[in-house]
């Protein structure tokens, strides 16, 4: 049931696990976190599906009430898992997910109180667009007040007879212009003098069509009188009713004990549906398509309705799964900013998934990047922009993409492909050293872990064991051992493996004996249990192997995991599976090769580097005036014209790049143009792990 | 004087004449097989079927006959023209009715279940799919040497009997029997046989049917009815069976069809059988009777009918036709897409107005 | 390789899994629906089993140990296969009380022929049609398609006397291609070849055209090979439905022309010749005979019938 009335607990508290049960028993399975103070809270969040791909690494964020956060990124990136992980429509690999500081993991999605708009509406169609709007209304109950529905109705009526019986008569009056039936004119009657339907239904019963006609007799008696007496009688009765069963009335006709208000929990009624449905209907101008069926609807009012089921039911929390990919390019635009214009109207949380940097660019108050699983960057779309972390953010966001070039690095100096040379600053200078030095010592730190260490060893033995060695006697291997000893010297495990390697030397006297395999398996046995490795450095790892230019060296003699072999050979399976076993296997070998490849960067100041220029930032050199670098001419191979600016496409230093200038100089194509970088706007990109310096 | 025409005219003419000649030409060789056989065979036995209804038309010796004032017809509606045709055509009538009552819903019922235990996609369902419909391919008489050996009396070892000690007399024995319109209407044990019958093998493609479209039905409308809140009672009625409304409407088309038509089960099984004193020498006089077999008894069992009373098989054939005609037809209209009106906007408005 | 060995990525999962001392949810409707549809289908099944085994049974066993159906006292025989198919009596069974003889032979070979040249002679005719309404413009061409569906609303048997004194007439009455030819005009099978056509793209065809191919080039180089699967399945369909189908034939031959019988009207008879506890084992051999080559064809192509009787109720 919805918001049932137990407070959520504090899950922090250690308590014993009999004790536990109660607690959570009590508190109605709720657990509440006092320390997330963000309204929706993602905590090392993992998806691995039954299959073992993985769609979702460690993902962290923390979101702030009326956030319009947008998670974007290619297809396959995990985004769209991420926000049904949310919705509680995939279950939760590993992790916590709060909610309004509520542990979330394993409550099902209608109790989460979200809503949520699909890819493709997801509208019933048999049913109108009323009904669509109306369903999740009608689907659950709702905590209500209790009241004396008929003493309120009777109430009402009174008071109407009294004070407001003009009013009944004009509206009376009006509803009957058009030939509607019974139902609609009590609506209308209803919504009219602001009464509940009970009211009105007493009301139009007794047909009073002009004021005159409360004078009229009925057997003797005036109008008035009789349907004033027959209230008072109704309202004692129904009093006593109430007061019997221990219940008092308030002033708006809320039962009462003990001087609280009671609740309970009721469908919703109908008038309160109706308005509702008719609010979000006036929110959203879907009124005069309320009558009709999905089908009859154009794609943007499908979208419009959909997102109409989402407001009704004022959820704390809103959920889009790429609402707009279905919409022709027109409609997408309009559509966007009417769903940012219904969030700075309603000011529900909301989280947006879509694959368009555009619509992440122009909606958001946050943006997610992912790419492969990883979140690569979280932050507001002017830092994303203007400070993208990585490659792959840069060349993400932004439409034309980021130009890269592949430079060499030398002491300060950017040298390109031809020769084209640009100086850096000295605060630059000392940024990329500071950079080096600080990931130098983040992976050395990395490696001197005992996971890292565990892997180095496993490593080593690991040629031995599956290896084409086979001088495996004991003399042979003396040097590994020792080497494993040595390596495994610091770790909690290294006392457990050097006793092994003890036993195994004690037990073959004859050192030329080949050594039986099972022996060598046993002393890898303590070294394949990993200890925690912070999914910071996994990612850090996985960046290197996926934005490096340069293919990591993967050694197939190691086997953390072997790739299992299909058994349905028919189906196609993803290839990111044994792409990922790779990584895995050969985690210490990126490690290693990164840790070269910075000492190296650092010792001799001279190295590749990756440089990203936005097209807006390569300007033309006479019209620039800031701080830029020296021209170079390029040939414009194609010039498109965008209004009021230039897309100028050419190739230079063997990579083809676009400027977009903003000029009224028209720049004919096959011509040559003198460019320039805008040289505060460069980007520098480590060529190893694709960090930005 | 020769008329004279520009040259250029004429090859125009005369090209488009070629050029139609030859479109309809090979229109008429495509379609022609098909329309012939349609219209030889489909609307001229059509009319008639009228023609032979309305005059003492005799099999095998067509063009003697002559008007003979819907003798046939009164046959079957006027209860004292002929009382043995009239009731025993009605007690056919009665027992396809009721029949079908019992056994449509079931054949719509029961595969919707399978189907939706199917689509729960558990280990093997595609083996338990192809075994559920593998009964409804079975030829008639196939299954019925089943259900004979099943319920054969307890002097010739059926099974029932053999196994259970059923001392019932399957195919001879009634019932009950209850009064209808002052007539007494019995009910032969017989009819569970055939129940069991149509029970085993009557609603195999209605299955497959059901389970496809099932398997149609958008996965994202049961998810946003978890969002919305929905019980999984509430999921069947507004996802699931609204999503399938083709596929059902479609079935109790097929179905109601087929059961209206119940022979082969009859005929097979119980031979239209136990037969009934009064109406013993009419056609279908049997306590297992059924339209369809009202009208095959007249045209093809019986020698003796088809000489006799051929054109009663034909007038007994349109009423028929008639009948399932109307049922089906309240079928559909029952099951059409109701349109939607106004009346919702129109409340919207007036409340725009207050506001 | 070592027991415990375990990858990162599993490790990192699991200790988290286990952290949150999740118990694994069992899919509980899974596993009800799949004990249910089990027994459902053993029910289902077990007369297929009975009627085979039945019929394996000779005439002594079926008197004296009716109990005893899989494994018959005195083990398995030929009886009532030889006794259908070469009119060979048993000894000790005087007369089989019968009028007419058993000719399963000849009824055997009458089906497959109406079956078999049926349904081929219908998918020749049927997909002419098809293409022409699909891909040939002519005057009236959708008045005409859509008065021929409407025809679908009209029961079979509204046409089946009429249909019968016509056959007679055109002096088909004692010959076999009555079997065939009535059925051409049928309407659901060209109905669904011609919703198939309309999912050929329109380009394909008038590419062809503007290559220069004639209309009876495009149907059977480009049409037929495109609908082969769907023809595949109307075939097997009508396969089917002209081996099973026993009204029409009854109707068109009657009681006494046993020659002309198919199989389907032969075993009727046979059962109601058969319901005595000494024959209904062969009656049981007749079942299966009637049987095999529908099981047949559907174990060997129950992927297309299922799929073809799927896209039937999506379409139709």
């Amino acid at each position: 049931m919805v918001n049932t009335e137990n407070k959520p607990v504090d899950g922090s508290m250690s308590v014993s696990v009999s004790e536990a049960g109660k607690i959570l028993k009590n508190s109605g399975n709720k657990i509440s976190n006092n320390e997330v103070d963000a309204f929706v809270s993602l905590k090392d969040i993992n998806k691995i599906y039954p299959n073992g791909v993985q769609a979702v690494y460690d993902f962290n964020i923390d979101i702030s009430e009326n956030d319009f956060i947008v998670l974007v990124g290619p297809s396959g990136c995990g985004k769209s898992t991420t926000l049904r992980m949310i919705a509680g429509l995939e279950e939760i690999t590993s992790g916590y997910l709060y909610i309004d500081k509520v542990l979330s993991n394993y409550t099902s999605s209608k109790d989460r109180d979200i809503s949520m708009v699909f890819q493709n509406y997801a509208l019933y169609p048999q049913m109108t667009v009323f009904d669509n709007i109306a369903f999740p209304l009608r689907a659950r109950k709702f905590r209500r007040p209790m009241e004396a529905t008929a003493v309120k109705a009777w109430n009402q009526v009174i008071d109407i007879i009294d004070k407001r019986a003009e009013e009944l008569t004009d509206a009376q009056k009006k509803a009957k212009d058009k030939a509607l039936n019974y139902g609609t004119v009590v609506e209308y009657i209803a919504t009219k003098l602001k009464i509940c339907d009970e009211a009105a239904k007493i009301l139009c019963k007794y047909n009073i069509e002009r004021v005159e006609d409360l004078k009229k007799s009925v057997k003797g008696v005036p109008l008035y009188d009789v349907i004033k007496n027959t209230a008072e009688s109704n309202i004692e009765a129904e009093t006593k009713k109430i007061s019997a069963k221990g219940y008092g009335i308030d002033e708006e006709y809320r039962l009462t004990m003990d001087g609280k208000i009671q609740y309970h929990y009721v469908k919703m009624s109908k008038e309160e549906i109706r308005s509702r449905v008719f609010e979000a209907a006036e929110i959203l101008d879907l009124g005069s398509y309320l009558d009709r069926r999905p089908k009859e609807l154009s794609g943007g009012q499908m979208q419009r309705v959909a997102l109409g089921r989402a407001i009704v039911r004022n959820a704390k929390l809103f959920l889009m799964d790429e609402p707009l990919s279905n919409l022709d390019a027109k409609l997408r635009v309009q559509m966007r900013s009417e769903i940012v214009r219904i969030h700075e109207q309603i000011g529900a949380t909301t989280i947006y998934v879509t694959h368009d940097q555009t619509e992440a660019m122009t909606m958001a108050t946050k943006i997610v990047v992912m790419s492969k699983g990883w979140v690569q960057q979280i932050g507001t779309p002017q830092e994303i922009y203007h400070n993208p972390n990585n490659i792959f953010v840069a060349t993400f966001i932004g439409s034309p993409a980021m130009n890269i070039f592949d430079a060499e690095y030398d002491n300060g100096k950017l040298v390109f492909s031809n020769g084209y040379q640009v100086s850096l600053s000295d605060e630059f200078v000392s940024r990329h050293n500071r950079y080096y030095e600080a990931k130098i010592k983040e992976l050395n730190r990395m490696l001197n872990t005992d996971d890292f260490k565990k892997m180095h060893a496993l490593r080593v033995l690991d040629k031995v064991i599956y290896g084409q060695n086979d001088k495996s006697s004991l003399s042979a291997l003396d040097s590994v051992f020792d080497e494993i000893i040595e390596i495994t010297a610091d770790i909690a495990c290294g006392e457990e493996i050097k006793g092994l390697i003890a036993d195994l030397r004690a037990s073959n006297k004859d050192k030329s004996v080949k050594i039986d395999k099972k022996a060598l398996l046993k002393i890898r046995e303590p070294l394949m249990t990993f200890e925690k490795i912070p999914s910071a450095d996994i990612g850090m790892l996985h960046n290197a192997q996926v934005f490096s230019k340069e293919e990591i060296v993967v050694d197939n003699t190691l086997y953390y995991q072997k790739p299992k072999k299909d058994k349905k050979k028919k189906k196609p399976t993803v290839n990111l599976n044994s792409t990922d076993i790779e990584f895995v296997n050969n985690l210490y070998e990126v490690a290693q090769s990164l840790l070269a490849k910075c000492e190296n960067a650092l010792t001799t100041g001279k190295h590749p580097i990756r440089v990203g220029v936005r097209p807006e930032d390569i300007v033309l050199d006479a019209e620039f005036t800031g701080n830029k670098t020296d021209k170079f001419v390029a040939n414009a191979n194609i010039v498109e014209l965008l209004g009021s600016e230039l897309l100028v496409h050419s190739d230079w230093a063997d990579t083809s790049i676009i400027a977009k200038i903003s000029t009224n100089v028209l720049i004919k194509p096959h011509t040559d143009v003198e460019l320039a970088f805008n040289k505060d706007k460069i980007l520098l990109f480590d060529e190893s792990c694709g960090d930005r310096i | 004087m020769e008329r004279t025409i520009v040259l250029e005219e004429y090859a125009k003419q005369r090209s488009k004449r070629i050029g139609s000649l030859r479109k309809y030409g090979v229109t008429a060789i495509f379609l022609l097989p098909y329309l012939l056989s349609f219209i030889v065979f489909f609307v001229i036995p059509l009319f008639y079927g009228v023609y032979i209804s309305l005059t003492n038309f005799q099999y095998g010796k067509p063009g003697v006959e002559t008007f003979n004032d819907f003798a046939w017809f009164r046959m079957l509606f006027d209860k004292t023209f002929m009382p043995g045709v009239y009731n025993s055509f009605w007690l056919a009538f009665v027992h396809t009715v009721m029949f079908s009552v019992i056994m449509i819903p079931i054949a719509i019922l029961l595969p919707l279940s399978l189907a939706i235990l199917v689509n729960k996609k558990p280990p093997g369902f595609k083996l338990f799919r192809a075994l559920i419909y593998m009964p409804s391919i079975v030829p008639l008489t196939a299954a019925g040497t089943i259900f004979t050996l099943l319920f054969l009396p307890k002097s010739q070892n059926g099974l029932l009997a053999e196994f259970f000690g059923v001392e019932i007399k399957w195919f001879i024995d009634t019932w009950f029997s209850f009064d209808l319109f002052g007539q007494t209407v019995d009910i032969s044990y017989a009819w569970i046989p055939i129940f069991l019958m149509c029970l085993w093998g009557g609603w195999g493609g209605n299955f497959i049917i059901l389970s496809a479209g099932l398997q149609n039905v958008p996965r994202h409308l049961y998810e946003a009815a978890d969002i919305d809140g929905c019980s999984s009672f509430r999921k069947i009625m507004n996802v699931t069976i609204p999503g399938i409304k083709p596929q059902l409407v479609l079935c109790l088309f097929t179905t109601i069809l087929g059961y209206l038509g119940l022979y082969g089960q009859n005929y097979v099984l119980s031979s239209g059988g136990p037969s009934i004193a009064a109406i013993a020498s009419m056609p279908a006089g049997g306590q297992t009777s059924t339209l369809m077999y009202f009208i095959q008894d007249i045209v093809a069992n019986n020698l003796q009918f088809k000489s006799s009373l051929y054109g009663l098989g034909a007038a007994a054939s349109l009423v028929y036709a008639l009948f399932a005609g109307i049922i089906s037809g309240i079928q559909m209209y029952l099951t059409r897409e109701k349109k939607t009106g106004t009346k919702i906007s129109e409340a919207y408005n007036k409340w725009h107005e207050i506001r | 390789m070592a027991r415990n060995q375990i990858t990162l990525e599993q490790y990192i999962g699991f200790r988290k899994k286990k952290e949150f001392n999740e118990k694994r949810k069992v899919n509980i409707g899974k596993i009800a629906s799949f004990v249910f549809l089990l027994l459902f289908c053993i029910m289902w099944i077990s007369p297929f089993i009975i009627m085979f085994f039945g019929s394996f049974r000779g005439f002594t066993d079926t008197i004296l140990y009716p109990k005893e159906l899989f494994y018959p006292h005195s083990g398995y025989t030929l009886e009532n296969y030889e006794m259908l198919l070469m009119g060979k009596l048993p000894e000790g069974i005087g007369q089989v009380n019968a009028v007419q003889d058993y000719k399963i032979g000849t009824w055997l070979l009458n089906s497959c022929f109406s079956a078999i040249g049926g349904t081929l002679l219908y998918l020749l005719v049927a997909s002419l049609a098809a293409y022409a309404f699909t891909f040939i413009d002519f005057r009236y061409r959708d008045l005409l398609f859509a008065a021929i569906i409407a025809s679908m609303v009209i029961p079979g048997a509204a046409t089946s006397v009429g249909n019968q004194s016509m056959v007679y007439s055109m002096g088909l009455n004692r010959s076999l291609l009555a079997l065939i030819i009535p059925g051409l005009g049928g309407v659901y099978g060209m109905y669904l070849i011609k919703t198939f056509f309309e999912s050929i793209p329109k380009d394909l065809i008038e590419s062809a055209k503007m290559d220069g191919y004639s209309n009876f080039k495009i149907f059977y180089k480009i049409v037929l090979p495109l609908g082969k699967n769907v023809l595949f399945v109307q075939g097997l369909f009508g396969f089917m439905g002209g081996w099973n189908d026993l009204i029409w034939p009854q109707m068109l031959y009657g009681a006494k022309d046993t020659d002309l019988w198919t199989l389907q009207v032969g075993m009727a008879y046979i059962i109601n010749n058969s319901k005595t506890s000494n024959l209904i084992g062969t009656a049981l051999a007749g079942g299966v005979i009637c049987l095999l080559p529908v099981l047949v064809m559907y174990i060997i192509a129950q992927d297309k019938i299922i799929e073809g009787m799927s896209s039937s109720g999506i379409k139709g």
